[in-house]
């Protein structure tokens, strides 16, 4: 059998942020305290090779600029050794001289180079969250269930976050791999991987984890709500303000610990976790509490036949489903798939009708009143006056006299408790008024 | 405060290099001659008499500036390691800079008489 390669190096991801230098700094001299000396950096990952401990500064700053070799140059005659570059902007370098001039001299040009890195790397990976969301939007996902078409303000905030996550995950997941990847390959077996001292070093380790658990929920969320339309637009606000108090919370906690000198000031820690915590059981509460009340709406509404489908129509039984929530959505899919296009023809008159009516429930109104505006946004688009009929006899009167001087055409919509009615194109026996049949037949009995 | 004292005046966020900072200033006077990276650390060391003190890294996030700004030019871009001096332009804005100082030092002056 082939003996396993065995070399003395080895890899760590690079885990930092550009704002945590120091800690990069420390990092490394910790290592080469422990007998592990940084040799370079290959991709994402620093590369240790085992060596006699030995005094040694080691220096992390950023550069990114035109002269990158005359940089390198000017650093080496002033004593410092370029050990890696990370990214091509981040420049390790080492010295054994304890006399040498620091690289970066100037705090307040530090703080800008480093500050336009920070800004810049979560901007691009922005906007590649957007470009990959609009893609899905544009080309994977049409149908009437797409939020992007019909998206306000606070769902762009949502996805526009989710998309900046969702690649920032990625790239944070594929780092690990890597590093899981090629660890094996150059660590002995039984030995330890120096990763608690990294952890150790990070500034805010355990809370950015958290922060990426968060994020992740967000970004399920989100794929569930452009995928399948399953999450409605009212639960990704509140997640994405969880998110962001978390975010906040979490600065708080950074602030704290470097008000105390470095030292982890667990009460913030806790209380942070803490709040965020009783903050998504809430979310979690008012998302169960609606759907709870959609499903009672909804079997009230079936049980008194107000809508004439169940899903037994459809092959289905409660008791195929795996939860209450799986039965309420099924419900709501049978009957958006059972109003959209419904065909009846009476035969004994020999007049017939062609009747297209969607019925649309949700118990939220911001849900309601934003299927309304793009049913008005479309038609209004398009130039074909709509009207709204209320249940009063005043407005059958007035859609009947706009109907007969050509004014309206035969469209309408009705909005009822938390269901909104969508008339489209029928044609119906003159002395017959479709509308009210229409009406009668889908709001009578629940009255 | 009182509003008539801000009629009439305008503030306006100041210009990127309007104003140079203290390493800038001495990077600038040492650029009066041609000089290539660590010859720059060394000459701005010499005319502060040691007392500012120039790393690399600042040194080329500065000379990127400068260059993008047009404040100094490289002269000779083939060889390895760069030289670079200083332009008109950045002739101009060391002496307004130069300027500025002193009026700083002739307003301080009047002040500093009376409390002595």
């Amino acid at each position: 059998m082939k003996r396993k390669k065995e070399t003395d190096e080895l890899k760590i991801p690079f885990l930092f942020d550009y704002t945590e230098l120091t800690a990069i700094e420390e990092y490394l001299t910790e290592q080469e305290k422990n007998g592990l000396r940084l040799v370079g950096i290959e991709g994402k990952c620093f590369v240790f090779k085992k060596s006699v401990p030995r005094e040694i500064r080691y220096c992390a700053e950023i550069y990114k600029g035109s002269l990158i070799s005359d940089f390198k140059a000017a650093c080496e005659e002033e004593g410092w050794e370029c050990i890696g570059i990370y990214n091509g902007e981040l420049f390790i370098f080492a010295t054994q001289d304890p006399d040498a001039c620091e690289i970066m001299t100037d705090d307040k040009e530090k703080f800008k180079v480093i500050a336009k890195r920070v800004l810049l790397q979560p901007g691009y990976l922005g906007f590649q969250g957007w470009v990959i969301l609009h893609f899905i939007n544009q080309f994977v996902f049409r149908s009437d269930y797409a939020p992007l078409i019909e998206a306000n303000i606070y769902d762009w905030i949502c996805i526009v976050c989710a998309g900046f996550h969702l690649t920032y995950i990625f790239t944070k997941f594929i780092d690990f791999f890597v590093w899981l990847s090629k660890s094996k390959k150059y660590v002995k077996k039984g030995e330890k991987i120096p990763f608690s001292d990294l952890k150790k070093h990070r500034q805010d380790y355990r809370a950015n984890c958290i922060a990426m658990v968060i994020s992740a929920f967000l970004c399920i969320a989100t794929i569930l709500y452009l995928l399948v339309g399953y999450v409605e637009s009212d639960w990704l606000v509140p997640i994405c303000g969880v998110f962001v108090l978390f975010g906040a919370l979490n600065l708080v906690y950074d602030y704290n610990k470097r008000k105390n000198n470095g030292e982890t000031n667990r009460a913030a820690h806790i209380i942070a976790i803490m709040v965020a915590a009783v903050v998504i059981a809430g979310t979690f509460a008012t998302v169960q509490y609606n759907h709870k009340m959609f499903e009672e709406n909804t079997r009230h509404l079936m049980n008194n036949n107000s809508i004439p489908v169940s899903l037994s129509d459809f092959g289905i039984e409660e008791n195929d489903c795996e939860d209450s929530t799986e039965y309420v959505y099924a419900t709501r899919l049978a009957q958006q798939y059972f109003f959209s296009s419904d065909y009846e023809n009476d035969s004994k008159n020999e007049e017939s009708y062609y009747l297209d009516y969607q019925v649309f429930i949700s118990d939220s109104p911001k849900i309601r009143q934003r299927y309304i505006d793009r049913i008005l946004r479309n038609y209004e688009k398009w130039g074909i006056p709509i009207m709204k009929i209320e249940d009063s006899e005043a407005d059958w009167d007035e859609y009947y006299r706009e109907f007969d001087s050509g004014e309206m055409t035969n469209l309408g919509f009705a909005v009822k408790d938390n269901m909104v009615v969508f008339l489209d194109s029928c044609w119906m026996d003159e002395e017959e008024d479709f509308f009210e049949v229409a009406y009668e037949k889908l709001f009578a009995e629940s009255k | 405060m009182n509003d008539n004292a801000l009629k009439g005046v305008m503030i306006l966020p100041r210009k990127a290099l309007q104003t140079l900072t203290e390493p800038m200033y001495y990077v600038l006077l040492a650029l009066t001659k041609e000089l290539y990276g660590t010859e720059i650390m060394n000459e701005v060391r010499r005319i502060s008499a040691g007392r500012i003190k120039i790393g690399p890294g600042t040194l080329y996030t500065m000379l990127d500036k400068f260059y993008s700004a047009g404040i100094i030019k490289c002269t000779n871009k083939s060889l390895t390691t760069k030289s670079y001096i200083i332009t008109e332009e950045g002739k101009r804005m060391l002496r307004e800079e130069y300027a500025r100082l002193s009026t700083l030092i002739l307003d301080g002056d009047k002040i500093m008489e009376v409390l002595e």
